[in-house]
């Protein structure tokens, strides 16, 4: 068989030829032994992916990729009972004007980790249970477009990866993409309260990495093949954010992440 | 009653627009719309639930995060599984091992007594494993989402005849898998 015939069969297969197509590829099975064999195995071969219906997702899913999502997307799905306590004193704050501006931010960014540590401890080791509270605690803003401003390449004896830093009007992305032998921190350090940390991607890595945030310092232990995205918000410019390599406890690297500096990776 | 694909684009782009004027819930019509379908995909893609669900949960973040930058004069279906597709593929990048399943493929040849579903489920989602994950992608919007040439072309951003060429890779690729089974 050609090219052509084969294309026929396959186009037939899959419902995609024409009337005078159809009547071809007809008259090509019946007059081909090789023809009408390929076309009743990949006609096997395609029922065997029709016989796979589709699988229903998990029912937390739906729920969780709400929770991951800034406030205004989730809308009805609430504060959640924690985040009520936090949202009561943030709304307190806003009807005093004076105190509104700075305060709503700070004060979620405070009272947030506060309780998120109450309730979480310091270390996060599952997202699952925990992506909900830090998108809750924290103020987003509306969706907006974000544009790579900066690349930093990572090269180390035990592997290599990648920093990117996404900027929008109010949000940073943070995207770590790390495969490394072995065990390293990465920390991100900015002034308290000049961002907040509005969300965060699944942690994963064959090593169970983790990370912990405080106001001013975002800490993520990684081990083999990871990627991980924070999402920092600020008002105003972008503020900086530095970035940080260690290994073995031993920096590696600093670098400071902003709209201006220039890239300083190792 | 299933919606015809114009009624569809139409229903995603009014959900877009009032999610771009502020109407929170619009996006989470869109989650609605395509958490099953996106879910689907990534699952056929990485034939893992847990990183199906991770996958998921990435796009429509950054779907509703880089939201001002679709353009409504494409179709927003295109727009959300292309970004499925390629959060897929670079999962399928970041994994450290890859675990070869071929000779854990079961798929029974023709004219084999009939599979219980979750065994010929399980047969299906180990054979997409050893196709190349382009070829793959290409299997699973056409097998599992049922989209035309164009409609996966526009998708992965390939040309038409790409789509028929991998399309036809996979499925010889399949198809010898089979053959070997039977001997």
């Amino acid at each position: 068989m050609n090219q052509d015939q084969i294309e026929l069969i396959q186009q037939e297969i899959d419902g995609a030829n024409t009337p005078e197509e159809s009547a071809a590829c007809r008259s090509l099975i019946e007059g081909d032994a090789e023809a009408k064999a390929f076309e009743t195995e990949l006609r096997y071969v395609t029922l065997l992916f029709d016989r796979v219906g589709e699988r229903e997702p998990p029912p937390h899913l739906r729920q969780a990729i709400l929770d991951a999502l800034p406030r205004q997307a989730r809308a009805t799905s609430g504060w959640g009972a924690v985040g009520d306590a936090v949202k009561a004193i943030v709304d307190g704050l806003q009807q005093r004007p004076r105190f509104a501006l700075v305060s709503s931010l700070c004060v979620g960014l405070v009272a947030g980790f506060a309780i998120y540590a109450a309730l979480a401890g310091s270390v996060l080791t599952d997202r699952s249970s925990t992506s909900g509270l830090a998108g809750t605690f924290f103020e987003p803003p509306a969706a907006e477009a974000v544009e790579t401003v900066r690349e930093v390449p990572i090269h180390v004896d035990g592997g290599s990866g990648r920093v990117s830093v996404k900027a929008g009007q109010t949000i940073v992305l943070v995207e770590l993409e790390l495969d490394v032998e072995q065990t390293l921190e990465v920390r991100l350090t900015f002034d308290e309260g000049a961002y907040g940390l509005r969300g965060f991607s699944r942690l994963r890595s064959e090593a169970g990495p983790y990370f912990t945030a405080e106001p001013g310092l975002i800490r993520v232990t990684t081990s083999g093949a990871n990627t991980q995205t924070f999402v920092l918000n600020h008002e105003g410019p972008m503020p900086p954010l530095a970035l940080s390599l260690f290994d073995d406890g031993e920096e590696v690297f600093t670098t400071t992440l902003s709209t201006r500096e220039p890239d300083q990776g190792g | 009653m299933k919606e015809t694909p114009a009624a569809a684009h139409e229903h995603d782009r009014a959900l877009v627009k009032r999610c771009l004027e502020g109407q929170g819930d619009a996006f989470r019509g869109l989650v609605d719309r395509y958490n099953r379908q996106l879910f689907n995909v990534a699952l056929r893609m990485l034939n893992n639930v847990q990183d199906a669900e991770d996958v998921t949960q990435t796009v429509f973040l950054n779907a509703f995060l880089r939201l001002r930058t679709y353009n409504p004069r494409y179709k927003f279906f295109s727009w959300i599984y292309r970004m499925t597709v390629n959060e897929s593929l670079n999962m399928l990048k970041g994994r450290k091992r890859t675990v070869t399943l071929e000779h854990e493929i079961d798929i029974r040849a023709p004219g084999a007594a009939p599979d219980r579903a979750a065994e010929v489920e399980d047969s299906v989602g180990k054979a997409l494993m050893c196709l190349k994950p382009d070829d793959r992608a290409v299997v699973v919007l056409k097998h599992f989402v049922s989209f035309s040439y164009q409609e996966i072309a526009d998708v992965m951003e390939i040309p038409v005849r790409t789509v028929k060429s991998r399309l036809y890779t996979a499925r010889e690729r399949l198809r010898h898998t089979l053959r070997e089974r039977a001997q």
